[in-house]
């Protein structure tokens, strides 16, 4: 009796292990993994990591889609990739997005700039100064700069950059607080940091860790469920493409990207 | 009490049975729960790319890295291609279907953007893609519209000629008068060539002829308002053609009339034109002058004088320089309006 006892435990113990096994089998690894790695397109809740910014475009309380975009504000392709962009969100090419601007990389602590890189420097601090002070105003500014450079085309100058100032009362911005948020340091280490230098220094050193060699670039992300994908793009995106890549970067539109390629 | 009595061989069989039955049933139904699309997957793995990264070069070429995979995502450039079937650099704007570096581009200046709804209407009138090949008859029609005369008046450097009643004498009387006629158009020249300034830039030049609405009959009044456009498009070309060489060419002149189709507001007037008239012979502009220089205020006079001062005004000759002819780059703001509406509203 006790042989034939010990033999069902034995065969018990052995389906429990079975089924533990199998269980893994189904559920464990793989696509399902639920830690915080990148693993085939998908990330876990830390995404991308992207740099924190304050300037934003959406008219969604809650976006699916996050498109944010590094914008150089000397250079035409940035002015061109950011009207692209507006237009695709505001005219429904991406649905449910939210449009998120950051600085691209440009050499701001050189002895030496020259007029393009002192005058990007100077517009993304001002930027970034006008949005701490009226949120809101950053994203305005921004695009106003982009603008201006029809005017200063093409090497524009600070000389431009405080006429364009001149001309913006309408945005409620305290000019003298602008100018001198604008020109204080930001390597110059103080007990009161300068926020607004610091956060376009951030963006630059992020996308330049990213490898962003043009003046302006970009990632799609999109969040389906807790997972989100994403897909990088460079200064030459057109509203088409742009349409076409944010549809390849869903799950599962993804999986017929490559047959429409095909048969379109 | 008997229990059963399971051969050996038996239960160790039915023991490995049920240790390999789950695994064999986990397999099938992992087979099974495969995601879609995996008869691609098997068949031909796709490559693996790093989306995180700008710079990554994994991807063969044609492929792009959507989502860490390298996807055959096809652009069609063809048919429906965003610029001739071509698609332009990011520093590059496609302008008359070619892709031209945004530093090249013949921009329209901010005066002439100004202008562009006028410039798009005569467009869309004329059914051409230049202004300088427009006719009078299009302009005519155009202006019948009273919004779109008064956007001539409107144009930057826009001046008067104005001429007193009756002039100029219709030709089969000029011939009488020849002398006086011509110390006259010269008088006139010399004062037109004193406003060619702003006018040696233009791409057109727009005079429109007027005649008094409340005076003579409609008829007289349409062949009057017709010989004073005329008479000033003569003289003005005159003026031009001395002042730019033949390589330039110069602006073109396109004059037209409305006599007396309706009475221009003074008021309008007033915040359209500032410069001084001229004077053709014998004209009093001492009112007009004054009316442009914002000294007379419409509101504020006697209806007696008003009509006598909108009489001088539906007189005038109006010189009109168009400072571009459309076929510019007109820049697009970044900011659809849609969205600097909403901007501005939750600032």
């Amino acid at each position: 009796m006790a042989a034939s006892r010990t033999s069902y435990l034995l065969t018990a113990a052995l389906v429990l292990t079975a089924l533990a096994v199998a269980s893994i089998a189904l559920f464990g690894g793989g696509d399902g993994d639920d830690n915080d790695e990148c693993v085939h397109g998908e990330c876990g809740p830390q995404g991308l990591g992207l740099p924190t910014t304050t300037l934003r475009y959406s008219r969604v309380p809650a976006p699916d889609t996050t498109i944010a975009l590094f914008v150089d504000l000397s250079s035409h392709a940035s002015r061109r990739l950011f009207t692209t962009i507006l237009r695709a969100i505001d005219q429904g090419d991406v649905d449910s997005a939210e449009l998120l601007l950051f600085h691209a990389p440009t050499d701001c602590h050189d002895s030496k700039p020259d007029d393009d890189q002192a005058y990007a420097c100077a517009a993304a601090l001002t930027v970034e100064c006008a949005e701490k002070q009226r949120p809101g105003a950053g994203l305005l500014l921004a695009a106003r700069t982009l603008d201006d450079l029809w005017q200063s085309s093409p090497n524009p100058d600070l000389s431009d950059l405080r006429e364009l100032l001149d001309s913006t009362e309408d945005l409620g911005l305290d000019r003298d607080a602008l100018d001198t948020c604008a020109e204080r340091v930001p390597s110059v280490p103080t007990s009161n940091p300068n926020m607004a230098a610091l956060r376009v220094r951030v963006h630059h050193e992020w996308a330049r860790q990213r490898g962003l060699q043009q003046s302006a670039g970009g990632f799609i992300i999109r969040r389906e469920g807790p997972r989100e994908r994403f897909t990088p793009f460079g200064e030459s995106l057109t509203r088409v493409e742009l349409g076409r890549l944010w549809g390849c970067t869903g799950i599962v539109s993804a999986a017929t990207c490559d047959r429409k390629a095909e048969h379109p | 009490m008997s229990t059963w009595q399971i051969p050996s061989q038996l239960r160790w069989m039915m023991t490995a049975m049920a240790f390999l039955l789950p695994l064999a049933l986990a397999l099938i139904l992992r087979i099974i729960l495969m995601p879609q699309g995996s008869d691609e997957d098997t068949s031909k793995p796709v490559p693996v790319c790093d989306a995180t990264r700008f710079d990554d070069t994994s991807c063969p070429a044609g492929t792009l890295c959507v989502a860490d995979e390298c996807r055959t995502m096809r652009i069609d450039r063809g048919a429906s291609g965003p610029c001739n079937n071509h698609s332009c650099r990011g520093d590059q704007e496609c302008f008359g279907g070619v892709c031209i570096a945004s530093d090249e581009l013949p921009i329209a200046t901010s005066t002439c953007r100004n202008s562009e709804p006028l410039l798009r209407e005569i467009l869309r009138i004329c059914e051409q893609t230049a202004i300088t090949s427009c006719n009078r008859e299009d302009l005519e029609l155009l202006t019948r519209d009273g919004s779109y005369e008064r956007r001539i008046y409107e144009l930057p450097n826009t001046f008067t000629v104005h001429f007193a009643a009756g002039e100029p004498k219709s030709s089969n009387r000029r011939l009488k008068r020849t002398k006086r006629v011509k110390r006259a158009e010269k008088a006139l020249l010399d004062k037109l060539r004193a406003r060619l300034d702003p006018l040696r830039d233009a791409q057109t030049i727009l005079v429109l002829g007027r005649a008094s609405a409340h005076t003579g009959y409609d008829e007289g009044n349409s062949l009057l308002a017709a010989r004073r456009a005329e008479l000033v498009a003569k003289l003005l070309s005159e003026a031009l053609a001395e002042a730019t060489t033949e390589r330039d060419g110069g602006p073109r002149v396109i004059f037209w009339s409305l006599a007396a189709k309706s009475a221009l507001d003074l008021r309008v007037l007033q915040q359209a034109i500032h410069a001084p008239p001229l004077a053709w012979r014998n004209a009093q502009i001492a009112e007009l002058t004054e009316l442009f220089a914002g000294q007379l205020h419409p509101d504020k006079i006697p209806k007696d004088r008003l009509n006598a001062i909108s009489d001088l005004a539906n007189q005038l000759v109006f010189i009109a320089p168009l400072p571009c002819d459309g076929t510019e780059y007109f820049p697009r703001p970044s900011l659809p309006p849609t969205v600097t509406s909403y901007l501005d509203y939750t600032l």
